[in-house]
């Protein structure tokens, strides 16, 4: 076991680890944070992107020992009240099929904007490469991420 | 299997260490170790986490004629940082082609070296750049080459308390160009079916003074094929040498047979690539 504290989505957490337990499974199981899904479970499909001081990362892929002093943001915290306007250009843009992925693909692109906020449509597809939607809403979703950036709310 | 210990040393020497633990594993980015264990492939007795050592800390800095990326440098930093984009495109074309952003933003350039897959991007990047790492043990430090660390088939020359400290790569003097270029099926998240990386020097007289070639997923390690370099070297960059220099690094590449593709048609795409990227490498010579 291994004493750490995180912040995740605002809120500081002092929490014991098994140190063989990934940051998905701390969100999900611990902090009821569903948002960041399980399905490749090797960093290819992006599903469990969340953002880490500042970055995308697959949850899957850091052990919750490695978070000790981070800063985390999830799906379930971005907007500040209601939807964040990448959210609703999402809904606009219809580029929610069955929705598995959206969490990550959100994420990813809350990192892309946060950092780049007009990104060019080659750089949104880039910044998404590592998130998979096996509906194949690509070309809706890429959309939504250049609507949300031409109108940030 | 039981849960492995996690130490996250501060220090270098503390970190050096606890790797002479039994099972011990050295934990950077993650992005390779972590699936090792999902898979149950690695069930490492203690994860030693390298990203509190100060010493390793993420930096890249020109330095007595070295641009020195430390160990806890991750791709994403490195594909941005200025010094790299102008002294070595090489490098930020392999770093930029790595997984993805989610991967980039935690892989390590020493990690990726550490790895030592065949199908690495990066090492063929380092090994046309001639790049070399710091590495510290209990013994102490030493310097060596890139081709010298990897020794085969996920294997490196590192001893097993030895840690890789920081990536040096010498500043090209001169007119200089380098390129890397990956053959796959897809643009991103790609396992390359080859790829091939190049730095070339022109001399005064236009002819080239220095190259370097690095090839990936054609042999059990990265290689550096050196009978096509020594026809680079000394000839005018034409066409033909380049084409010569081509077929010599095909002739010493040695791939298998994979899902990914057939080691015959490695082999056959080895001179296309190496010419193609010494074109780009020219280019960007004479651009500079």
């Amino acid at each position: 076991m291994r004493s750490i504290e995180v912040e995740v989505n605002g809120a500081t957490w002092e929490l014991e680890v098994e140190t063989g337990t990934y940051l998905l499974e701390l969100l999900r199981d611990r902090l009821q944070l569903t948002g960041a899904k399980v399905c490749c479970l090797e960093g290819e499909c992006g599903a469990c992107t969340v953002i880490l001081d500042g970055k995308s990362v697959n949850s899957c892929l850091i052990l919750a020992a490695e978070t000790d002093g981070a800063a985390i943001t999830t799906v379930e915290g971005l907007g500040d009240a209601g939807l964040d306007p990448l959210q609703t250009a999402f809904l606009e843009k219809a580029a929610a099929q069955c929705g598995y992925c959206i969490p990550g693909q959100l994420m990813a692109a809350h990192a892309l904007l946060e950092a780049n906020p007009e990104p060019t449509k080659d750089e949104v597809r880039e910044a998404l490469a590592g998130n998979l939607c096996r509906c194949a809403g690509y070309e809706q979703i890429t959309e939504a991420v250049l609507a949300a950036a031409s109108n940030p709310g | 299997m039981s849960a492995p210990t996690y130490e996250r040393p501060s220090h270098l020497s503390d970190a050096i260490e606890l790797m002479a633990h039994q099972d011990a594993r050295a934990l950077a980015g993650g992005t390779d170790l972590a699936v090792a264990m999902r898979q149950g492939k690695s069930g490492p007795g203690l994860i030693v986490d390298l990203k509190g050592v100060t010493e390793m800390a993420p930096r890249i800095e020109r330095r007595d004629g070295f641009v020195e990326i430390s160990a806890n440098t991750v791709m994403t930093d490195i594909e941005r940082d200025p010094h790299v984009q102008t002294l070595f495109p090489a490098l930020v074309e392999a770093a930029q082609v790595v997984g993805s952003v989610q991967i980039r933003n935690r892989a390590t350039l020493a990690g990726n070296l550490a790895n030592a897959s065949p199908a690495a991007d990066t090492p063929p990047a380092l090994l046309a750049l001639a790049a070399e790492v710091s590495i510290a043990g209990r013994e102490g430090t030493r310097v060596i080459p890139i081709d010298t660390l990897l020794v085969g088939y996920r294997a490196t020359a590192l001893a097993r308390t030895e840690l890789i400290t920081a990536v040096r790569l010498p500043e090209p003097e001169g007119v200089t160009g380098s390129a890397f270029l990956k053959l796959g099926v897809r643009k991103a998240m790609e396992i390359s079916v080859v790829c091939v990386a190049v730095s070339l020097s022109l001399g005064a007289d236009g002819s080239m003074t220095g190259a370097g070639i690095g090839l990936g997923s054609v042999a059990p390690t990265a290689i550096r094929p050196r009978s096509a370099e020594a026809i680079l070297v000394g000839s005018l960059p034409t066409p033909d040498v380049f084409v010569r220099a081509g077929i010599a690094a095909g002739d010493e590449s040695s791939p298998i047979d994979d899902l990914r593709a057939g080691a015959d048609y490695r082999k056959a795409m080895v001179p296309v690539l190496v010419r193609r990227a010494l074109d780009k490498a020219l280019q960007r010579a004479r651009a500079s």
